[in-house]
């Protein structure tokens, strides 16, 4: 009878502690990350708006349809076949991505932002990358999530109404930023199961053929990278070697800063020399979860401090305090 | 007599249990299916593959296995051939105009071009259109495609490339009204790693798959 109640017990205490919000910062953070990738995305492509998701545009009316159907999904751009529908769910899409970022009615806004950036997606599937992908998936976790730190909605409704059911909002909202953290564990784990079976990626050489290819070379940049035999090498088992131990790794509370920085280094050469910026913020601003609010706290702390220490005002009030 | 908020004080921690263990169970779940689909076929998830397919699409598709395992070893370009009513009202044929080059060299001069999502796409519908049915053993089953084509049934991937083919006949300056386009796949073997210091000859070592004219359709301009 002793050990179902331990069990019972230990249950109790997982379930307690699992009902208290942990990472909202982190969360937060992806809101505001993922959210300002989403309307650059938007703004960027405002001219492009008619050709890649209108009516008249690449992927055609019925072989978006087409798709669909295989696909058994929906857009909303499926119910709103005129240029002027196309535009004005265009025009939202952007409305709402802004409302996410800044943290307007956060837990309506996050529905509406994965509704609307699934539909622009799914409007044309050849458009997007590993970076969208990776987006949208996490935009469905944080439905779940509590993204209400660093937001609007913080100042405009200060006092929120306690609820008997906040720990399930608690719990939720924790389950969602696990899902966070095992999603990009999954990916990096993929990723380097993968290439270890490639003939190339085990002779060090993977990394030669990906940047002499055209769409993944930046002249005069590449080529030094693909000349050099020991560039190649290091950069070949690098990535293995990192994306083999990212999963691991990102539970550690003392070497995740390092997988951290690792990712933040290889996603910007990536997106520097490989001509892939949009999926290289993605990966790193996915990354945000790895730390807690203290750790957030922490760094804030310290960067102020330093910024104390190093600003001139400081310098000058130094010495009239001591006297 | 109990009071009604003190049995729900007291039938919280059960419930609240319960939900702890429901949503690990979930979470736990999700994620092995998430594993079956992006690792290599077991026994175990063809077995389940139907239960898998319905948990995980649509919401959930993914595939991280970014140049694994064995990256590219050539370089594939959509390329595209106009037919068009010249000044003196003759039909005139373009040379071939390599559209995948021209975009990579716009994303080449400008990292945060938004050409990209073009580069992207010409990229994916390319990918798609040679893994779709047209293609058997990597070669193009022409007879398959004639039909597909004669019923309105050709591949969406192959449709959308023409489509944006069709949107650059004014950028690319086909010089009279376009009448039909066409577009080809151009494959360049780049040297091996060993003889990567010789120098590359664009014109050799290539190999080329044509797609047959289609009639010109209107297209929201680039």
């Amino acid at each position: 009878m002793k050990i179902p109640l331990r069990g019972l017990q230990l249950l109790s205490e997982a379930s307690l502690r699992g009902a208290v919000k942990q990472r909202q910062t982190a969360a937060a953070l992806m809101r505001i990350a993922l959210g300002s990738l989403t309307i650059i995305f938007y703004a960027l492509h405002l001219s492009q708006r008619n050709f890649l998701w209108g009516p008249g545009g690449v992927v055609s009316w019925p072989d978006n349809l087409a798709l669909l159907a295989e696909s058994r999904t929906y857009t909303l751009y499926q119910f709103f076949p005129s240029a002027l529908g196309a535009g004005c769910l265009y025009w939202l899409g952007l409305a709402v991505s802004l409302m996410f970022t800044v943290g307007l009615f956060a837990r309506f806004s996050s529905i509406l932002f994965f509704l609307f950036t699934w539909s622009l997606y799914q409007r044309n599937w050849y458009a997007i990358d590993g970076g969208e992908n990776l987006l949208i998936i996490l935009a469905f976790y944080l439905m779940f999530a509590d993204l209400s730190a660093l937001s609007l909605d913080r100042m405009l409704f200060p006092k929120r109404r306690e609820r008997s059911t906040q720990w399930l909002a608690g719990m939720l909202h924790n389950f969602a930023i696990i899902a966070c953290l095992v999603q990009l564990s999954i990916l990096y784990f993929e990723s380097a199961f993968y290439k270890i079976q490639g003939h190339v990626w085990a002779n060090g050489t993977a990394l030669y053929y990906i940047l002499r290819t055209d769409e993944f070379s930046l002249p005069g940049w590449t080529d030094l990278i693909w000349r050099s035999a020991a560039l190649v090498t290091m950069g070949t088992y690098g990535t293995i070697l990192f994306e083999m131990a990212h999963p691991f790794l990102l539970w550690h509370a003392r070497v995740k800063w390092l997988v951290f920085a690792a990712a933040v280094c290889l996603h910007t050469g990536i997106g520097v020399l490989m001509g892939l910026p949009w999926f290289s913020l993605t990966m790193i601003s996915a990354h945000a979860v790895l730390f807690d609010d203290a750790e957030y706290l922490a760094l804030v702390q310290w960067v102020r401090r330093r910024t104390q220490s190093i600003s001139p005002a400081s310098r000058e009030i130094g010495p009239i305090r001591d006297i | 007599m109990e009071r009604p908020e003190n049995k729900t004080r007291a039938s919280q921690p059960i419930l609240r249990n319960c939900c702890f263990v429901g949503l690990t169970t979930l979470l736990v779940t999700h994620f092995l299916m998430t594993l079956a689909v992006t690792l290599p076929p077991t026994p175990l998830s063809v077995e389940y593959s139907r239960k898998i397919d319905g948990w995980i699409y649509p919401y959930f598709i993914q595939n991280w296995s970014f140049f694994a395992p064995d990256p590219p070893t050539e370089d594939a370009y959509v390329i595209a051939q106009y037919r068009y009513k010249s000044g003196d009202g003759t039909i005139a044929e373009s040379s071939w105009i390599n559209l995948s080059r021209t975009f990579n060299q716009a994303v080449q001069r400008n990292r945060l071009s938004p050409l990209e999502i073009v580069q992207v796409t010409l990229l994916n519908a390319s990918g798609d259109l040679v893994r779709s049915e047209i293609f058997k053993d990597g070669r193009l089953d022409n007879d398959l495609l004639n039909r597909l084509v004669a019923t309105n049934r050709q591949p969406p991937a192959l449709h959308t490339l023409e489509r944006i083919a069709m949107s650059c006949s004014r950028a690319v300056g086909i010089p009279g009204e376009p009448t039909a386009v066409r577009i080809g796949l151009l494959y360049h073997r780049f040297p091996r790693f060993t003889r990567r210091t010789e120098p590359d000859n664009p014109l050799s070592d290539n190999s080329q798959i044509v797609f047959p004219f289609v009639p010109f359709e209107a297209v929201a301009s680039l």
